[in-house]
C-alpha cells in the first residue's frame, strides 16, 4: 500500500465534501442539532426509566447514528464516481483496492468525528456530563472511529448493488436503519427485539459508549469484548466490502 | 501458438521474432455478457501484435467492441477467455505491472468537476507516485501545447466539452506512460481541436511510446496509424497499414476498405 495514492484520495475526498458548505453544514449539524433538541426537551424526563433521563439513553445512538450515514455517504460517492466513469478511470491506474478502501475509510472518518465532537459540546450545554472524564471521550471516540470504518465497508458493499448514486442513498438505508431501529436509538430490550441486536455492529458501540458515560471502569472486560466484538465484525465487513469492490471493478 | 486470423499482417508462426517482443501480444481474447435470450459475444477471439513505438487504430463503427477491448486490455474487465500480454506482463495474473506502464484516455473526459483542471493533472499523477516537481513540470510542457495552460486553475465543471476531451488526454499523459490507450479521443470536438490533438499525439509519439487508438473517423485513423484494426461484431476483419488496406482492396480510402469487408458504412453503427 502506497501512502502517497492513500492521502492523495483523502485530500480530494475532503475538498468534495468541502466544496458545498450547504450540505456540509447541513449534515455536520444534523446530530449535533438532534443533540441539542432531545437535550432540551428529555433531559429531565426519566420515562424510560428511575435512573437515566430519556435523553442520556438515546444520546450514545445519536452519536452511532453519526457514524452509520457514512454507509450513505460512502455508498453515494462511489457509485456517483462510478456513473460518471471516474471509477474505470481509477482502476486504469495503479491505485489498488486496498489503498482506495482504505482512503475512503479514513476520508470518511473526519465528518462523524466532528459531528462526534459537535454533538458532545451540545450534550455538555445542556448539562450531560459523563462520569469518565478525557480518557473515556478518547475510548468513545475510539469506538466510533471503528464503526465508521465498517460503515464503510458496509457501504462498499451497497455501491456493488447499486446503478446509480441515488440508489445507492436509497439501499444504504437497508443497512441504516436496522442497525438504528434495533440497536442505536431505542433500547433494544426495551421494544422486544433483543434476540437481533446481537447481529448489529453498531449495537456493540452503542452499549460500550452508554457503559462509559455512565461511569463503568474504562477497564471493563464487557466493554473490551465489546470492541473486540466491533473490530472481528468491522474487519469481516471490510473483507466484504473489499471483495464486492473488486467484483464492482470487473462488472 | 498464437492464431492467425485473415488479413491480421502477423504470422507469429512463421516469424523468428518471439511473440514477447510485442509491447501488446492479444491472444484469443473473448468478452461475453450475459443477455436476456442469450450471451452477447462483445470480442470474440481476438489475436494480434502491437509493435513497441507504434500508433495502432482500432478502427470500427459505435458497439464493433473497441472499447471492451480496450477495457479488458487495461484491466478494467475480465477476458472471458483468452489472454493478453502487455509489455511480456499477462492482464490476467500480473496487472499491476501493466497498469504502472500505461494510461488510459477514456471514452468519456472522467475527471473531477470540483477540482482545478491543475488539480485533477495532480491526482492523477500522484496515482503513479510522481513528485510535485514532476507533476508541475510535466504539467506545464502539456498544458501548452494543448493550449490549455491559461485555464489550468479553471474548475473543470467549468471547461467546454473540447477542452475537457484536451485535459482528459494531458491527464492520460502525466505519467509518460510507455503504452497509451485512447478511446475515440477526438469524439465530439470540432475539426479545429481535432487537427490539433492528430498534431499533438503525432508530436509525442516516439520508438517507445506505444499509441492504441480507438475510433470511428476514418480520416483520424487515415493521419495517425501506423496500422490499423477494422473490428465488427467483436471480430477482427483486418489488419494491415491503412496504405495496404486501400492497396489490397484497390480502392480510394479505408471508408471504402470498411464498406468491401462489411458491405456497409463505419459511421452505420452496428446497432
Amino acid at each position: 500500500m502506497k501512502i502517497q495514492r492513500i492521502f492523495t484520495i483523502v485530500k480530494m475526498e475532503v475538498r468534495r465534501q468541502v466544496m458545498d458548505p450547504l450540505v456540509l453544514i447541513f449534515t455536520l449539524l444534523l446530530v449535533p442539532a438532534m443533540v441539542l433538541i432531545f437535550g432540551l426537551t428529555m433531559g429531565s424526563n426519566y420515562g424510560w426509566s428511575s435512573q437515566y433521563t430519556i435523553f442520556e439513553i438515546m444520546l450514545p445512538g445519536f452519536l452511532t447514528y453519526a457514524c452509520l450515514l457514512t454507509i450513505y455517504d460512502s455508498a453515494a460517492s462511489v457509485t456517483g464516481e462510478r456513473e460518471l466513469g471516474l471509477q474505470k478511470r481509477l482502476y486504469s491506474t495503479p491505485l489498488t483496492s486496498r489503498e482506495y478502501i482504505s482512503s475512503q475509510m479514513i476520508s470518511y472518518t473526519i465528518k462523524p468525528v466532528i459531528q462526534l465532537f459537535l454533538a458532545l459540546g451540545m450534550a455538555f450545554i445542556v448539562g450531560f456530563r459523563p462520569l469518565n472524564g478525557l480518557l473515556g471521550y478518547i475510548l468513545i471516540i475510539l469506538f466510533m472511529v471503528v464503526l465508521t470504518f465498517c460503515s464503510v465497508g458496509f457501504g462498499m458493499i451497497t455501491s456493488t448493488f447499486s446503478n446509480s448514486a441515488s440508489t445507492a442513498g436509497g439501499l444504504a438505508f437497508i443497512f441504516i436503519v436496522p442497525q438504528q431501529v434495533f440497536a442505536t436509538f431505542i433500547p433494544p430490550d426495551f421494544i422486544g427485539a433483543g434476540s437481533f441486536k446481537w447481529i448489529f455492529p453498531s449495537y456493540y458501540a452503542t452499549d460500550a459508549v452508554g457503559m462509559i458515560f455512565a461511569g463503568n471502569s474504562l477497564t471493563n472486560s464487557v466493554i473490551w469484548a465489546r470492541m473486540a466484538i466491533l473490530a472481528v465484525m468491522s474487519a469481516i465487513i471490510y473483507l466484504a466490502g473489499l471483495y464486492f469492490y473488486e467484483r464492482m471493478k470487473k462488472r | 501458438m498464437l492464431h492467425i486470423t485473415k488479413d491480421t499482417g502477423l504470422d507469429y508462426n512463421s516469424s523468428k521474432q518471439s511473440p514477447r517482443a510485442y509491447a501488446i501480444e492479444v491472444d484469443h481474447l473473448s468478452k461475453s455478457f450475459k443477455g436476456k435470450l442469450e450471451d452477447v459475444k462483445a470480442v470474440n477471439q481476438i489475436s494480434f501484435g502491437i509493435e513497441r513505438g507504434e500508433i495502432f487504430g482500432l478502427l470500427g463503427p459505435n458497439g464493433a467492441g473497441k472499447s471492451t477491448l480496450i477495457s479488458m486490455l487495461t484491466g478494467i474487465l475480465s477476458p472471458t477467455s483468452g489472454n493478453a500480454y502487455i509489455g511480456g506482463h499477462s492482464i490476467i495474473d500480473d496487472l499491476q505491472p501493466v497498469k504502472e506502464m500505461m494510461s488510459v484516455c477514456p471514452q468519456e473526459p472522467a475527471l473531477y468537476k470540483f477540482l482545478s483542471g491543475m488539480a485533477n493533472i495532480e491526482f492523477f499523477g500522484k496515482m503513479y507516485l510522481m513528485s510535485d516537481e514532476q507533476i508541475t513540470r510535466r504539467a506545464e510542457e502539456l498544458l501548452r501545447q494543448l493550449g490549455l495552460f491559461d485555464f489550468k486553475d479553471r474548475l473543470v465543471r467549468a471547461y467546454s466539452g473540447g477542452m475537457l476531451r484536451q485535459l482528459s488526454l494531458i491527464v492520460s499523459l502525466i505519467s509518460d506512460p510507455d503504452i497509451l490507450f485512447l478511446d475515440e479521443p477526438t469524439v465530439g470536438m470540432d475539426p479545429r481541436n481535432r487537427r490539433k490533438v492528430w498534431d499533438f499525439l503525432g508530436n509525442i509519439n516516439s520508438p517507445e511510446k506505444t499509441i492504441i487508438l480507438t475510433t470511428h473517423y476514418i480520416e483520424e485513423a487515415e493521419a495517425l496509424c501506423n496500422r490499423v484494426a477494422i473490428i465488427d461484431f467483436g471480430e477482427l476483419l483486418a489488419l494491415a497499414s491503412p496504405a495496404e488496406l486501400i492497396k489490397k482492396y484497390d480502392v480510394d480510402n479505408l471508408e471504402d476498405v470498411f464498406m468491401e469487408i462489411t458491405g456497409r458504412s463505419i459511421m452505420e453503427g452496428s446497432y
